[in-house]
């Protein structure tokens, strides 16, 4: 996939400008984070969101909103890296929320035991 | 599965790391985040078969499953416990179900429609089955900027026995011995990423601070000229290498310490 000199500048400037942003972190350690090499490897996620702290303060809201408890919230969200903090950004509505299929499963359940029972393979005895 | 892979957690301790209520459900991601969050390496599958196959042969796998249609998804967690050939059926824990046996012909549809989506926890050590070093690096990374680098020294190492000639994987092994205080070995391993790559700044930038660590002020300030060099650019980078450069004009000269570079691997 060929990226014209345009793109591919403006991904250079998102790039660096996307290293600035997330200084916070390493004010005082001398030596650099594995992580931050992966970063520096896994460009692609970069052109994604410019902020990835504005990222997380969405993703945080998002999840306060959808009922989950803030501290919870807070804590849930540092969790992630910075490429899941993308993945999730702006898509908490869309994004498949897989439960363990309670009702479902214990539909089956309730459905096999009344054919058992209907059929009188089980009784109550 | 946590608990497989040697983990103690009520039912309600994970749900609090989880579960959304407004979605009646969990995430992917927030699924790895609470793995690594149990000090467990969340590795996710290639979205292949042949992946999956050879992962459940070794431990439980946790697969995401779409019991609906593709237009009306239903989206469910499972776990594959077993794959049973004589039957060309799936054995899941799913649910309160200890025991869902699945035709493969099923479980391959439900699977497809989620989009392949399967992980496993590591134990820091343990490998994945699948030949597939950059996923399982990025894995360990993610893990080891939650808990620090000296959780994950086995993870690295691991991956360096396997895949010897893995940069991250061994970047990121001499950072955890480094973090560990083997400063030793750490800046042998750093002095040899150097030697294969001249212009990392990153490799440069953390082999002087582990020569600082070992007295070799001279050599250190050698070496963080050539990490200046390397990344002219402002940035994250740059900055961490203008912190070790204080960091070694600030430090006394100390004599001693064999400060000569070592070169181990050709």
């Amino acid at each position: 996939m060929p990226l014209r000199p345009f793109l591919r500048s403006f991904c250079a400037v998102l790039i660096v400008s996307l290293l600035n942003l997330g200084m916070l972190q390493t004010a005082s350690a001398a030596a650099i984070d594995t992580q931050t090499a992966v970063a520096l490897e896994d460009r692609a996620a970069v052109t994604a969101r410019i902020d990835e702290r504005l990222a997380r303060e969405d993703v945080r809201q998002a999840m306060q909103s959808l009922g989950v408890d803030p501290d919870q919230a807070r804590e849930r969200v540092a969790a992630l890296t910075d490429a899941e903090v993308l993945q999730l950004d702006g898509k908490l509505a869309q994004l498949p929320a897989a439960g363990d299929g309670g009702w479902f499963i214990l539909f089956i359940v309730m459905a096999v035991l009344i054919f058992l029972f209907a059929s009188g393979k089980l009784n109550y005895r | 599965m946590l608990v497989q892979s040697g983990v103690t957690i009520s039912p309600a301790q994970l749900e609090q790391q989880v579960y959304v209520p407004g979605r009646k459900g969990s995430f992917q991601v927030e699924l790895l985040a609470a793995t690594r969050r149990h000090g467990r390496v969340a590795y996710v599958l290639r979205p292949e078969l042949r992946a999956l196959i050879a992962e459940v042969a070794r431990r439980p796998v946790v697969v995401l499953q779409n019991l609906g249609l593709e237009a009306l998804p239903r989206w469910h967690f499972a776990v594959v416990v077993g794959y049973d050939a004589a039957n060309d059926s799936v054995i899941l824990r799913s649910g309160t179900e200890r025991r869902q046996i699945m035709t493969a012909h099923e479980f391959l549809r439900s699977w497809a429609l989620g989009g392949q989506w399967a992980m496993v926890a590591l134990v820091p050590g343990e490998l994945p089955a699948t030949d597939d070093s950059d996923g399982y690096v990025r894995a360990v990374a993610a893990l080891e900027a939650q808990r620090g680098s000296t959780a994950v020294t086995s993870a690295y190492a691991a991956a360096v026995k396997r895949w010897p000639e893995h940069r991250l994987a061994r970047l990121g092994l001499a950072n955890a011995l480094q973090a560990e205080g083997r400063v030793v070995e750490a800046v042998a391993e750093f002095e040899s990423l150097a030697a294969q790559k001249p212009g990392d700044a990153v490799v440069l930038n953390n082999l002087a601070d582990g020569l600082l660590k070992l007295g070799c002020r001279d050599r250190a300030l050698e070496i963080i000229e050539r990490a200046s060099r390397a990344q002219p650019e402002p940035g994250r980078i740059r900055d961490a290498i203008e912190a070790t450069r204080r960091e070694i004009e600030a430090s006394p000269a100390r004599a001693g310490a064999a400060c000569a570079p070592t070169e181990e691997r050709p």
